[in-house]
C-alpha cells in the first residue's frame, strides 16, 4: 500500500476516534471527507437523488453508531463505507425492482455536433442510463472499478468476492456497456472505427 | 446490434465514457450536507453521552492499589474458610454435663453461695 494511502487510512481512523470522543471538527471533515463520495457511489447505483440521499444518510448514521467500537485493524473507513454503501443500494433495487430498464432516459440521437462539455453531458447521462441496464453486480464493478477507480482486492473485498470474481465481472460489464452504447456513439460525437 | 458490433466499440471508446462520468461526480446538495452535518452533530452528542464500561472505573471504585490489595486478600480469606473443612461442634450432652459443671465449679457449694448472694 502506498504511504499516502496507508497515512490517509490511519488519519480516518483517528478521526472516527477523535468523533466518538466529542471532537466537533472530526464530525465536520468526516462529513465532507465522506459524505460526498457515499452520495457520488448511492446516485451512480440508483439513478435517484433523493434515494441516493437516504442511503447516505442511512449509511453515515451507522458509521456514527459504530464510531466508538471502530477497530483500525479489520478495515479501511472507505472500504467499509464502500460496502455498506453498495448493500443498501443492491437492497433497494432488490426491493424497487428497477432493473427492468424502463425508467431509462433516451440520449437525443438526432444531435450533429456538440461542443466538448455538453458532449460530456451527454456521455455521462448515457453512461448512466447504461449502467441501469446492467446487473447489479456488473453495475458495482464498474462504479467502483472504472468510475470511482479502486483496485480490484479492494473491490473485492467491498463485495465479499475474489478478485479473479471481479475481473470476470469487470469484463463481462464492459462488454455489455459496450453492446448498449454502441448504437449512441455517432450521436455522442465517438469516433466510428467502420470509416 | 450484432455481436461484432460491440466488439468494434473499443475500449477507448467506453473509456471515454468513463473519464466524463469522473470528471464530474454527482455532487450532493449543500442543503443535504448541511443535513449530514447536523446529523453527525446529534449522533455525536448521543455517542460521548454514553460511558463506556472501563474496568478502570471499577478498579478506581473498589479504592485503587490499596484497596485492591484489601479487596483480594478477603477474598482469598472467604475462599479459604469456604473450601475448609468444618470443625467438629461440641455437643452438651448429659455426660458431659458433670464435666462442665466441675469446669465451671457450679458444684452444690458454689451454687448456694450464689444462691445467698
Amino acid at each position: 500500500m502506498p504511504f499516502d494511502a496507508q497515512t490517509q487510512d490511519s488519519e480516518d481512523a483517528a478521526l472516527l476516534a477523535a468523533f466518538a470522543a466529542g471532537d466537533a471538527s472530526a464530525a465536520r471533515i468526516l462529513v465532507s471527507r465522506f459524505g460526498p463520495m457515499v452520495y457520488s457511489v448511492a446516485f451512480r447505483m440508483l439513478n435517484n437523488a433523493a434515494e441516493a440521499e437516504d442511503v447516505s444518510q442511512e449509511v453515515m448514521t451507522r458509521l456514527w453508531q459504530i464510531a466508538p467500537k471502530w477497530d483500525a485493524d479489520r478495515a479501511k473507513v472507505s472500504t467499509w463505507l464502500y460496502r455498506v454503501t453498495n448493500n443498501q443500494c443492491i437492497d433497494r433495487l432488490r426491493k424497487s425492482k428497477r432493473m427492468s430498464g424502463d425508467e431509462v432516459p433516451e440520449v437525443a440521437d438526432d444531435t450533429p455536433s456538440v461542443d466538448r462539455k455538453m458532449a460530456d453531458d451527454q456521455r455521462r447521462d448515457a453512461l448512466q442510463a447504461a449502467l441501469d441496464e446492467l446487473p447489479e453486480r456488473q453495475k458495482q464493478v464498474i462504479v467502483l472499478r472504472q468510475i470511482e477507480g479502486l483496485p480490484n482486492p479492494e473491490i473485492a473485498a467491498i463485495m465479499d468476492t475474489s478478485v479473479e470474481a471481479v475481473e470476470s465481472l469487470s469484463s463481462r460489464a464492459k462488454r455489455a456497456l459496450a453492446k448498449i452504447l454502441a448504437p449512441k456513439k455517432s450521436a455522442l460525437g465517438l469516433i466510428d472505427h467502420d470509416t | 446490434m450484432t455481436r461484432k458490433d460491440a466488439e468494434k466499440f473499443a475500449e477507448d471508446d467506453l473509456e471515454q465514457f468513463f473519464q466524463a462520468a469522473r470528471a464530474e461526480p454527482p455532487q450532493p446538495s449543500l442543503a443535504f450536507m448541511d443535513s449530514l452535518m447536523t446529523q453527525a452533530m446529534e449522533a455525536q452528542s448521543q455517542v460521548a453521552q454514553k460511558p463506556k464500561f472501563q474496568w478502570r472505573s471499577v478498579f478506581d471504585g473498589v479504592g485503587g492499589w490499596l484497596g485492591g490489595a484489601g479487596l483480594a486478600s478477603a477474598m482469598a480469606l472467604g475462599v479459604m474458610i469456604g473450601v475448609s473443612a468444618p470443625a467438629e461442634l461440641f455437643v452438651v450432652g448429659a455426660e458431659q454435663t458433670t464435666e462442665l459443671e466441675e469446669f465451671l465449679w457450679l458444684d452444690d457449694y458454689a451454687l448456694a453461695t450464689w444462691d445467698e448472694l
